[in-house]
């Protein structure tokens, strides 16, 4: 098999920096960087055709690949295609003499193994001449191929780093409607999420309750991801390259989320000077990076800040809505091999009101985090990070009293390949959460939901270590399976539980579009809470973990038209699972830490055409039933939907304007009976149910692109434009509608 | 532009955003509010006007207060239901609340929380909890015109005797009653207000209040003062809420002019019942009220509000929502807006 590497170095624009003054002009003698290593690329399981990949790599001034990212090409091609990259070696740019970082495109080409050869096989790599080539000085700016490209939004084809995985691209989400642009909204829109209410950003995954679905940003856990009031990300979108779902059966990475996990990876850092802004009705947003020290280091610094009191001021005296977020990364390059970063990010959330003069705050919440961690390379697809995390959380519900969780974790993760078709990972964390709650003076003592709240969230320091390990096995020529494992001591006020969880997935390619996914994993978690809360969690484990059994099946295809469309069926047991929304029987301030026996069965549709193409869209169908066992009483979830569906349609119309849609639909959930805070079992079998929901969003768009690197775009976008009112828990809501008018940029 | 210029007022931004963190309590020290409860000075034993006398054995009450307001911030809204024996002596309290500003205060008689964490007052079990806690139907736990079970908020046992007769009684009232903007009786205050009447109303909505023109109930009391509690920081506001017991028995809603009587209630058993001795609830509902009422006992008082209540037609409609909602009243003699959830 012939892999051929076409080395596509294309002009790179230059920086103002680089263009020299109109008072001094100087000619530059540039010189693009040359491949001056072996570029062999394996080719990739999976893969069957020939196929070409485009890549645009950061090249450091010491020759080194900074970072590599597919601009084009299809799965599994791309991947294999980025993770080579990292071990090429470049002889660098130069200017005047003087080697600089430079950005550059290079075209991988995979041609197919020949039929009496399946093995897979590296063949020589040839580079070809390249194209005369501008390269900037420090802050180099990305490449710009002849046709200009669209402007710089940030396209990634993502790196699919497990099977039973959905994934949003940060340009496909801009496309989507609802989503105002954010990528962690477009997650109520993947296959197996079911809402609990229209544009709550809480939901349930494949039956798990929305305590127990983990959320990380960059490999830091974080506990929501939404500003309150149905707010944006708690992250600038401009951060965010993709978020993937992981509804069961996910990697040994992660673990000690016993319902999914939602994972927003980072930008890659970029050394030209690059940014973007956007302002809206109710916030304003900016993002800025750059590079120093020729290139060895780059700065980021991004935010977001709501003016959502003064507006709500002119309308709703008496409540004041206030949210903001912050990100600062720091990347410093010490060797070809090596980088320090330093990233910090955090979030601000206040709902209050005005009564007798006095502000009382209904909910505060706020995180922080500041991670720093130490990459190195020790050659080709092999890496370790280390890396320790501090946070700290923050939250105020209605009796005024604050909660917060000092956070402290340390980890190490390893990635080595240790030949063509064996990828190892490993990794061990451990974190420790200190939690406090403040005294309060001005309630009764023998209020019961006091009592309650104190002896579920006590004062004290949790510790959890994990050790994991997994291996991407490439056992057959279309076969690939990924067995793994991972180990988990919880500590919690004097006890101790462990979690052993297996987990298994494969994938096997039936023809060169079709594969069969399957995914397996036993996942531990101590107990949750009715939802993510900075800084509240339910202390001890005198119940136990609660423990889920996954299992899925699907069936990837690769339809015409670049349609691709994935069914899956999927079996998820849960065991001393804590769902206070769920399983409403009884009281539930009398019991935070109830535990119930769920199932959670169901058959998943998701067919895709990328949103940014000319014509996008995609339907996503989840028709599933979640039970719950409690007392000797079996019923159905409290948030059991049957039918969830969701539909989007993006279309350019042309001279730069875009259209999008999107429908939302999802049946109701069992009735509500409620007798002083307490709730009789709904029947378990055709019990009766709230009325079906549905929604429509739109969103249009209008570009111009400024210069040669400026663009800047107006959005209208409409949640819930039919204006529908919604039934939750038996009792009617809404319209519940957010209109958006704004304009965003970039450079 | 230089990346400096933009890193520069992006940096200042983000330390201008970052020192903006969640406040600590910043709220001023709110008044102390000690809601008690406390039994009438008549006591557990009713000498009626027809010679029996009534002795009042056990009681157990559900009952929670609360602080209310469009000016009143409300430190801590999320409160309770206690469950007294309300024939004790002395003060038991009720609630401690936590406010500021004008408030209105109220109180409600219900079925409490099955919470095990509900506070019990002195010599209240917790079977007499589990007790109150087990849900049952009457004519008026009704909600939106459909029945629902409901814990028992008011239980009183008792015996009545004259003579050689002997009564007993054993009542659950199961629906909820609500006393709302409480006026203590105007000779408690010195800024008294214009008259504001309360009544009853047992169609379940809030009762707009009368004028002075109207018929008070609290007659004895006179004109009741502003309603509400200004409340001052720092302040230690002490609000009594007191038993009468004898309200069961009396035969008029208008307390000026009614008087405590057994015979009808003694002939519920005798005539309309089983005769076994023991008047229940059920036998008070098969007593017309048409056969026993009349020169201004035992009816049902003209409405004050839109829509009018339904037409009490038996003796229980007239205990239950005509006497029962008024067993507990506010400063003794004070004044409120009382309601009862549901209706016949």
């Amino acid at each position: 098999m012939l892999v051929l590497l076409t080395v596509g170095a294309v002009p790179a624009r230059a920086a103002s920096e680089g263009r020299g003054s109109p008072e001094t002009p100087a000619p530059i003698a540039v010189v693009p960087p040359r491949l001056a290593s072996s570029a062999d690329v394996p080719y990739p399981a999976g893969g069957t055709a020939d196929a070409d990949v485009i890549l645009e790599l950061r090249v450091g001034a010491d020759g080194s690949v900074r970072s590599a990212r597919a601009v084009d090409g299809a799965e599994p091609y791309a991947t294999a295609a980025v993770e080579a990259a990292y071990a090429f070696r470049f002889e660098p740019a130069t200017r005047d003499g003087k080697p600089v970082a430079s950005v550059i495109r290079f075209r991988v080409t995979f041609h197919a193994p020949a039929p009496p050869s399946p093995a897979p096989a590296t063949g020589p790599t040839e580079a070809l001449p390249e194209a005369a080539a501008s390269v900037a000085a420090a802050a180099t700016a990305p490449p710009r191929p002849s046709p200009p490209p669209p402007p710089p939004e940030v396209e990634v084809h993502g790196v699919r780093a497990a099977p039973a995985v959905s994934t949003f691209t940060r340009a496909e989400v801009r496309q989507l409607p609802g989503a105002f642009g954010d990528p962690f909204r477009a997650i109520e829109a993947l296959p197996g999420v079911t809402p609990i209410a229209s544009g709550l950003p809480f939901f349930y995954v494949r039956g798990a309750p929305p305590g127990n679905v983990g959320y990380f940003f960059d490999g830091v856990r974080v506990p929501y991801l939404y500003h309150v009031g149905l707010g944006p990300s708690v992250v600038h979108p401009g951060m965010v390259d993709r978020v993937d779902l992981y509804p069961g059966g996910y990697p040994a990475q992660f673990g000690r989320f016993a319902g999914g996990i939602v994972t927003g990876d980072a930008t890659a850092p970029r050394d030209d000077f690059h940014g973007e802004y956007n302002l809206r009705i109710f916030d304003a947003g900016a993002l800025a990076e750059g590079g120093f020290a020729d290139g060895k280091g780059t700065v980021l610094l991004g935010g977001r800040y709501s003016y959502t009191a003064t507006v709500l001021s002119l309308i709703a005296k008496d409540t004041t809505l206030d949210y903001r977020d912050y990100q600062a990364r720091v990347t410093y390059d010490l060797g070809p091999r090596d980088r320090l970063t330093a990233f910090g990010f955090g979030s601000y959330d206040l709902l209050g009101q005005t009564s007798g003069g006095v502000e009382t705050i209904v909910f505060g919440s706020e995180f922080y985090r500041l991670d720093l961690r130490y990459d190195h390379s020790f050659g080709a697809d092999s890496t370790v990070r280390s890396g320790v995390t501090f946070g700290y959380d923050q939250t105020r519900f209605g009796d005024q009293r604050n909660s917060q969780d000092q956070m402290v974790s340390g980890r190490i993760e390893l990635r080595h390949r240790i030949s063509k078709g064996t990828l190892f990972r490993a990794g061990a964390d451990v974190t420790r959460d200190a939690y406090s709650l403040d005294k309060y003076p001005y309630y009764d003592p023998e209020t019961p939901g006091l009592r309650h709240y104190d002896e579920t969230f006590p004062p004290r320091a949790d510790l959890a270590v994990g050790f994991w390990a997994d291996a991407v096995l490439d056992v057959a020529p279309r076969v690939q399976i990924t067995p793994g494992a991972r180990v988990d001591v919880f500590n919690s006020i004097g006890e101790t539980r462990v979690g052993v969880d297996p987990r298994l997935a494969a994938r096997y390619s039936v023809t060169d579009h079709v594969r069969i996914i399957h995914a397996y994993g036993v996942v531990h978690q101590p107990p949750g809470f009715l939802v993510p809360v900075p800084g509240l969690a339910p202390g001890g484990l005198k119940g136990g973990l609660q423990t889920s059994l996954q299992a899925s099946a699907g069936v990837e295809a690769d339809l015409p038209e670049d349609i691709e469309a994935t069914a899956t069926v999927f079996d998820n047991v849960f065991l001393d699972m804590s769902d206070l929304l769920g399983t409403r029987v009884g009281n539930i301030a009398a019991n935070l830490d109830k535990r119930a026996l769920g199932s959670a069965v169901g058959f998943e549709l998701f067919v895709r055409r990328n949103l940014t193409r000319n014509l996008g869209g995609f339907l996503t169908y989840t028709l599933a039933r979640s039970m719950r066992s409690f007392q000797n009483e079996r019923f159905p979830s409290g948030f059991d939907r049957t039918h969830v569906l969701n539909a989007a349609l993006a279309y350019d119309l042309g001279r730069h304007w875009r259209l999008g849609g999107r429908l939302v639909f999802y049946t109701g959930t069992p009735k509500v009976v409620q007798y002083r805070g307490a709730t009789p079992p709904p029947p378990s079998v055709s019990p009766g149910r709230d009325p079906a929901f549905y929604r429509v969003d739109l969103r249009l768009e209008k570009r111009w692109n400024l210069k040669k690197s400026f663009w800047i775009s107006f959005v209208a976008e409409m949640l819930n434009a039919t204006l529908n009112k919604e039934t939750v828990q038996s009792q009617e809501v809404g319209p519940v509608a957010i209109p958006s008018i704004g304009v965003e940029g970039g450079f | 532009m230089s990346v400096r210029r933009q890193i520069v007022p992006l940096s200042t931004l983000l330390g201008v955003a970052l020192t903006a963190c969640l406040p600590k309590d910043t709220r001023p020290v709110p008044a102390r509010v000690d809601v008690t409860l406390s039994l009438s000075s008549g006591g557990v034993r009713v000498g009626t006007v027809d010679g029996w006398t009534v002795t009042l054995e056990r009681g157990l009450l559900g009952i929670r207060s609360s602080l209310r307001g469009d000016a009143c911030a409300d430190y801590a809204p999320e409160g309770y239901t206690r469950i007294v024996d309300p024939f004790l002596d002395g003060h038991q309290k009720v609630n401690t609340l936590y406010s500021l500003g004008h408030c209105d205060i109220g109180f409600s008689v219900q079925s409490p929380s099955v919470d095990p964490y509900t506070p019990l007052g002195e010599h209240v079990t917790p079977a007499d909890h589990a007790f109150m806690n087990v849900p049952g139907l009457d004519p008026y736990t009704v909600t939106s015109g459909k029945p629902v079970a409901t814990g028992v908020a008011f239980h009183v046992t008792g015996r009545a005797v004259r003579g050689a007769q002997t009564k007993t009684f054993a009542w659950s009232f199961r629906q909820r009653t609500s006393s709302s903007r409480c006026a203590a009786p105007l000779d408690e205050r010195e800024d008294a207000g214009p008259l504001r009447d309360a009544r009853a109303s047992d169609h379940g909505g809030p009762v707009d209040g009368g004028d002075a023109g109207s018929i008070p109930f609290y007659s004895d009391a006179g004109p009741p003062g502003p309603r509400g509690l200004d409340l001052t920081s720092a302040g230690d506001v002490r609000a009594d809420l007191v038993v009468h017991p004898e309200t069961l028995f009396l035969d008029s809603t208008n307390l000026a002019v009614a008087s405590p009587r057994f015979d009808v209630l003694a002939l519920a058993d005798d005539r309309y019942g089983n005769g076994d001795g023991e008047v229940t609830i059920g036998e008070l509902g098969l007593v017309p009220l048409e056969e026993v009422g009349g020169r201004g006992r035992y009816q049902q008082p003209p409405p004050l509000a839109e829509p009018p209540p339904a037409t009490w037609k038996t003796l229980e409609d007239f205990v239950y929502l005509g006497l029962y909602p008024r067993v507990v009243r506010y400063r003794d003699r004070g004044v409120c807006d009382v309601t009862i959830g549901g209706g016949r």
